[in-house]
């Protein structure tokens, strides 16, 4: 037992290397360029670390206004020592996703052994049966045999009545294995690595309900962890919108099915509750800006918000967008694939069929959380939509890993169990593999559009010969390439907070819509997009091509 | 209690009895259909896309046989969306598969897992070179007959009776207000 733990370690250890290793190589070429949103965050985050204040001016803002979305601040935070320590470019940006989804990781590890290791130990005492009638016995004493275990197995003294049988160290095996395979599978998702490879509020928003979790799990007669729970709920709360939904959400199942332990803190609750209320004084000052969002793309505009709810619900369980297809949208998914892998998918059915059967108060708050999952975002359009139910990371991992263990306890030949195993093992290689081809070698070409491709490559050039011309034009056709500029000629914060109220223009800057004619005097450089081809045709000096090869800019001197 | 049961028996009949009623009201129904030539197409596309790289390792991860199995598995995928459920057995219909789901698992039985793998083997039907009207009858038969497995769940207590005639209404309405049922059918004849 003791060599397994070891073993388990390290697995562990090789399991985070690997998650890091996926979620940082090539991290800033790939995805093939910075998506609007991740160079909106990204220059607001160098502005306020240059200024101490957003690209508008306002000091150390709670919400950046950005494209008039008003997000919550804390996600450009975050990215502020990354772009201290980096520079502007697009690592730097990511660098923050990247670090948090690997974190994630190894929270799900402790997630899991809280969550079904500490249910796994009177098993071994009683029949399964008579265990899950047990649960009613506080959370507390479960924890209480967990330490004891621990203790055991490291050669501590045993408590009382609990004696290890040979069950029960199969049993902490067989839960040492699911965390660790949890952690495993999670580490090679392609939903996960989607979106930790990608600088969205989103992320962090998983990461810290996460780890709020983890702390709540562990914080059972430990008040500072509970504090530090409600604290990283608190920080949930204000890194992305549709956390506004999911947070409150969340801590309302947590209280439902942990509400013994959690009203066991008496009037020490004060506390936590008071720091998740200044937690949403955020919000709350900034109520009218916070429905921006949510009213241009809430499913309350819609003329059948019931029938588009339930019907966006039910999208996010479709079999097709979990294994085959995945979401639409060209940032959220890689062409080819689901959201997650097909060899997932028996692992995820045997895994919802034990929980199911367990019954314990643990997997039914399990059971309860992926049934609320999908909620923030089916109340917005369009539907399946893999970002806004991020909130299903990692459920899904955790889910395939407890059907992975409850594989290995079905009394079947072991020749026969091994043999499967072996096939799913192999078709999950397969699978990884296509992942990592698809995703290497497929997606820059594929959806470079998607991800403003281009730009970099054009503001690289304007920069350099911008002092040769009186006005530099460019086409808004691609949009917002004000912010581009900004980003990639490190456009000084202090110089462009005063211009930043006209979005049309700033310094010799200027943007224009679906066609530019010369009307002053002098030299302009003017970059039009593919499409448009003036006549008679214009004096091109550089054309701009993606990475899929496709021209995206033409500019030209008039 | 029997009595009650026939009467629920008759009402889930009535609900689905309407929802095919509804149904012969489709001029073009929506086709499962896999076509075989959409591997060939696949595998060119990713293949083209592997210009710089061996041809061999292209042909590892893009070939007939993975694209291919792919492709059925698509095509099979989409019997199973949530959405064409919802519009074809309603909210109650779709909440009494989830219940008889729930009870099959829960304490599984030869019948339940029998009647759930004729379900899915049935499915494959719906993808093959048949009429799409055809398919769609199959696919709803099948999942209608699912659902009667969760009835009983709603005649345990009182308030459960009820709730099964409040969803009862719930899914008359659903199905009044999406008579169009775009999953079902792509062109109808009345509205």
């Amino acid at each position: 037992m003791k060599y397994f733990l070891i073993k388990s370690k390290v697995l562990l250890i090789l399991i985070i290397l690997l998650a890091a290793l996926l979620r940082f190589y090539q991290l800033g070429k790939n995805p093939p360029s910075l998506f609007v949103d991740e160079v909106s965050n990204g220059y607001n985050a160098y502005s306020i670390l240059k200024t101490a204040k957003d690209e508008y001016g306002n000091f150390l803002p709670v919400t950046i206004r950005a494209f008039g979305d008003y997000n919550p601040a804390l996600s450009v935070y975050l990215l502020v020592p990354s772009i201290a320590a980096f520079g502007l470019n697009e690592f730097a940006v990511r660098f923050p996703s990247a670090i948090l989804g690997t974190l994630t990781v190894l929270l799900t590890y402790f997630l899991i052994k809280k969550l079904f290791f500490a249910d796994q130990i009177p098993i071994a005492s009683s029949s399964r049966g008579r265990v899950s009638r047990q649960r009613a016995v506080p959370y507390i004493d479960h924890t209480s045999n967990m330490e004891q275990s621990l203790r055991t197995s490291t050669g501590g003294p045993p408590k009382a009545s609990l004696a290890f049988s040979g069950k029960e160290t199969t049993d902490r095996t067989r839960s040492e294995a699911i965390a660790l395979l949890s952690s495993f599978f999670l580490a090679i998702s392609p939903w996960h690595l989607q979106f930790s490879r990608y600088d969205h509020e989103a992320n962090f928003m998983t990461f810290f309900s996460i780890l709020g979790l983890v702390l709540f799990l562990y914080s059972f007669k430990k008040y500072p962890l509970f504090v530090a729970s409600s604290v990283s709920f608190g920080i949930a709360l204000n890194t992305y919108h549709g956390a506004k939904i999911w947070v409150p959400l969340f801590l309302l199942c947590i209280f439902y099915w942990y509400k013994k332990e959690i009203l066991s803190f008496g009037s020490k609750l004060l506390f936590p509750v008071l720091i998740l209320a200044i937690f949403t004084l955020p919000i709350i000052g900034n109520f009218p800006q916070s429905l921006i969002r949510g009213e241009s793309v809430g499913i309350f505009q819609n003329e059948k918000p019931l029938k588009t709810f339930i019907s966006g619900y039910l999208s996010h369980y479709s079999p097709n967008f979990l294994f085959i297809s995945g979401d639409p949208i060209g940032r959220h998914s890689v062409v080819g694939m689901g959201q997650l892998y097909i060899f997932e998918l028996p692992l995820i059915l045997l895994g919802l069929i034990a929980l199911i059967q367990a019954r314990t108060r643990d997997t039914k708050f399990f059971l309860a959380w992926l049934l609320l999952a999908p909620i923030p975002s089916a109340m917005a359009t369009p539907t399946p939509h893999a970002l806004r139910s991020i909130t299903f990371l990692p459920v899904w991992s955790i889910i395939a890993a407890y059907g992975a263990g409850s594989f290995a306890a079905f009394r079947i030949g072991n020749r026969l169990k091994l043999s499967i195993a072996l096939i799913v093992a192999l078709l999950g290689l397969y699978n990884f593999a296509t992942y990592l081809h698809l995703y290497y070698k497929h997606e820059p070409k594929l959806k470079s559009p998607d991800w403003s491709d281009g730009y970099k490559e054009m503001v690289s050039y304007v920069v350099k010969v911008a002092k040769n011309y009186e006005i530099i034009t460019i086409s808004n056709y691609y949009g917002r390439p004000y912010v581009f500029v900004l980003f990639y000629s490190e456009y000084d914060p202090r110089l462009y907070q005063p211009q930043s109220a006209d979005k049309e223009k700033f310094d010799k800057y200027e943007f224009f819509g679906t066609s530019w004619e010369k009307k002053t005097p002098g030299k302009v450089l003017v970059v039009r997009p593919k499409w448009q081809i003036p006549n008679p045709a214009p004096k091109y000096l550089k054309f701009i091509h993606g990475t899929s090869g496709d021209l995206i800019f033409r500019i030209s001197e008039e | 209690m029997d009595k009650i049961k026939i009467f629920f028996t008759i009402l889930l009949f009535a609900l689905f009895g309407f929802r095919i009623w509804q149904t012969t009201g489709c001029r073009q129904f929506a086709s499962f259909y896999f076509n075989p030539l959409a591997i060939k197409i696949n595998v060119e596309e990713q293949v083209s896309l592997d210009s710089s790289l061996n041809r061999s390792v292209s042909r590892f991860f893009h070939n007939k046989l993975t694209i291919g199995i792919f492709e059925i598995t698509k095509s099979y995928m989409q019997t199973f969306e949530p959405r064409f459920s919802l519009e074809t057995l309603g909210p109650l219909g779709l909440i009494l598969i989830l219940t008889a789901l729930f009870k099959v698992v829960k304490a599984p039985n030869i019948v339940g897992i029998t009647h759930l793998l004729i379900v899915l083997i049935v499915s494959v039907f719906a993808i093959l070179p048949v009429k799409p009207q055809t398919s769609f009858y199959i696919l709803a038969v099948t999942r209608f007959s699912v659902a009667f497995w969760g009835l009983d769940y709603f005649l345990r207590t009182k308030p459960l009776a009820i709730l099964f005639f409040g969803l009862g209404f719930l899914t008359l309405w659903y199905f009044s207000i999406s008579w169009q049922m775009p999953t079902i059918c792509n062109e109808i004849f009345f509205n």
